[in-house]
């Protein structure tokens, strides 16, 4: 069967929907397909997001997908001294992210989007050495579909940015691997906040976290440098057993890798687009996707918008401009910070999280580390430590 | 470096794509709900049984 529309989207996850709704909501012709048969399932996620993201985007506040209020964030040295940042309005949700990406999905639909699930791009259309859109599959039937733009949103496994030409491998030292339970768990120390569980017995390279969804239900993971021989499994399974979790009850196994580094630089070829974990958008140090791939998909969808209103797929490129300048220079800083992080010992961490107020946490995770690096450098508990102080010094 | 073949449990994939990201060849595929593997794409590097999470893969070297 052939299809034509003005812009083909791969992915339904979340940047996906958000290039689809806005620019569907222009008046263009969209697809967006996934291979899920349900959209949303299995989710591979923790499922947070900063409160910011719901305003700043135009997502409904949806009760339907939110789980559970947050106000704030506790973290957790190696040896279990906290920082904890509470404040006394709701600073994140912890989300359903079944229901949510199928809502995302949903939006666009309303949008004048057509969605097709349990359908998968298996190639790119390329007539004349152009590329004219993406071959599929659904329940067996080839389908050809002919867009002006092709728009990878395929995730961290994305096959389609690589057809075109774009190498988007991520050296497994950029990979966080991921093994999450969502689970019974009886002793969370304050349900309002999430956890997080830093040390390198406990995640190299990564941490522990602990999301709430319920007061005695939470999204249990890990994330762990995936070059390190051991597995994310390994960690999970051992930080519970030590840690006296009780109430352990299963209820869902989500396994998944995070691209914590390696952003794209090329996020157009042609005209194709790449946006989201395909892309590489992602906070190195936490970890968080999914406003990222918000941020992103919005950026996109406005240079989409623009191509194709004038007729020029070259107007494309200014999104990879864009991003670069904005968020990429700031997902840069970040990831500077986690390349500090991650060489300090675990006795370089006590320190680091002792010297830390709960404001210098939020600074650095949001990628502003200078005003904090100076200030870390003239404390007692840091000058006491040799190489985190001269880490902090040739940051700044 | 001794030529491998990349050998998944199926019983343990959770067809998360890690290996598919880290594989600097495009060896391993997932299609149709399948885990895939093309010997002679592959360069033996095993970053994929490296970044699997639930260590689903091994590496098996094989006589050439
Ligand atoms: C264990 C874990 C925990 C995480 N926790 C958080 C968190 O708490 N907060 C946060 O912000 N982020 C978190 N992330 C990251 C976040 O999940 C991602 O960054 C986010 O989902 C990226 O969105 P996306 O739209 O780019 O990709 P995805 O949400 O992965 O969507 C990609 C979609 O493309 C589809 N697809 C792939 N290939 C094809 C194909 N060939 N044809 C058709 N469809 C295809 C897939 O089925 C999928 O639905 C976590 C990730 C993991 C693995
Ligand atoms: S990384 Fe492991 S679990 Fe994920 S798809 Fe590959 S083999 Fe399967
Ligand atoms: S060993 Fe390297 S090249 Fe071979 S499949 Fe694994 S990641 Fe790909």
């Amino acid at each position: 069967m052939k299809l034509k529309y003005d812009v083909v989207i791969v992915g339904s996850g979340i940047a996906g929907p958000i290039v689809a709704r806005n620019v569907a909501k222009e008046g263009f012709k969209v697809l967006m397909i996934d291979k899920k048969a349900e959209i949303g399932t299995p989710k591979r996620c923790g499922e947070g997001i900063s409160i910011g993201a719901f305003k700043k985007y135009d997502i409904p506040y949806d009760k339907r997908f939110i789980n559970r209020e947050i106000y704030g964030a506790a973290i957790y040295s190696p040896s279990g001294y906290k920082l904890e940042v509470k404040h006394n309005h709701v600073a994140g949700v912890i989300l359903e992210r079944k229901i949510f990406d199928k809502m995302l999905a949903y939006y666009a639909a309303k949008a004048g989007a057509d969605i097709m699930a349990k359908t998968e791009a298996i190639g790119l259309i390329r007539e004349d050495g152009k590329i004219k859109g993406i071959k599929a599959r659904h329940e067996g039937n080839s389908l050809e579909i002919y867009a002006d733009v092709i728009v990878a949103a395929d995730g961290i496994e994305s096959r389609v940015a690589r057809w075109a030409g774009i190498n988007s491998f991520l050296p497994p030292h950029e990979l966080d691997s991921a093994y999450e339970y969502e689970m019974i768990i009886e002793n969370i120390p304050d349900p309002d906040l999430i956890h997080l569980y830093f040390g390198n017995e406990i995640a190299p390279r990564g941490y522990v976290w602990v999301f709430p969804k319920d007061e005695d239900r939470a999204n249990v993971g890990v994330g762990i440098a995936g070059d390190n021989p051991r597995t994310a499994k390994y960690y999970l399974d051992k930080w519970i057993k030590e840690n006296n979790i009780k109430g352990v009850k299963i209820l869902e196994v989500n396994v998944g890798g995070v691209p914590v580094g390696g952003f794209l630089r090329e996020l157009v070829k042609d005209n194709v687009v790449v946006v989201g974990d395909a892309a590489r958008q992602v906070n190195p140090i936490h970890g968080g996707g999914m406003a990222e791939a918000m941020e992103a998909g919005t950026i996109a969808s406005r240079y989409i918008t623009k191509a194709l209103e004038d007729e020029n797929l070259e107007l494309l490129k200014g999104y990879t401009e864009e991003w670069w300048s904005k968020d990429g220079a700031r997902l840069m800083r970040v990831l500077k910070i986690r390349k500090i992080s991650e060489k300090l010992s675990d006795d370089e961490l006590d320190a680091a999280v002792q010297a830390l107020s709960g404001a210098d946490a939020e600074s650095l995770i949001s990628g502003d580390y200078k005003k904090v690096f100076k200030a870390l450098i003239k404390n007692p508990k840091v000058l006491l430590k040799p190489k985190l102080l001269k880490l902090l010094t040739e940051a700044i | 470096m001794p030529k491998v073949e990349i050998i998944v449990d199926k019983e343990k994939c959770y067809l998360c794509g890690s290996c598919v990201a880290v594989c600097p060849k495009e060896a391993i595929i997932i299609e149709n709900d399948e885990w895939n593997f093309f010997f002679d794409k592959c360069i033996s590097c095993k970053f994929c049984v490296l970044a699997c999470p639930v260590g689903a893969l091994n590496a098996e070297e094989v006589e050439q």
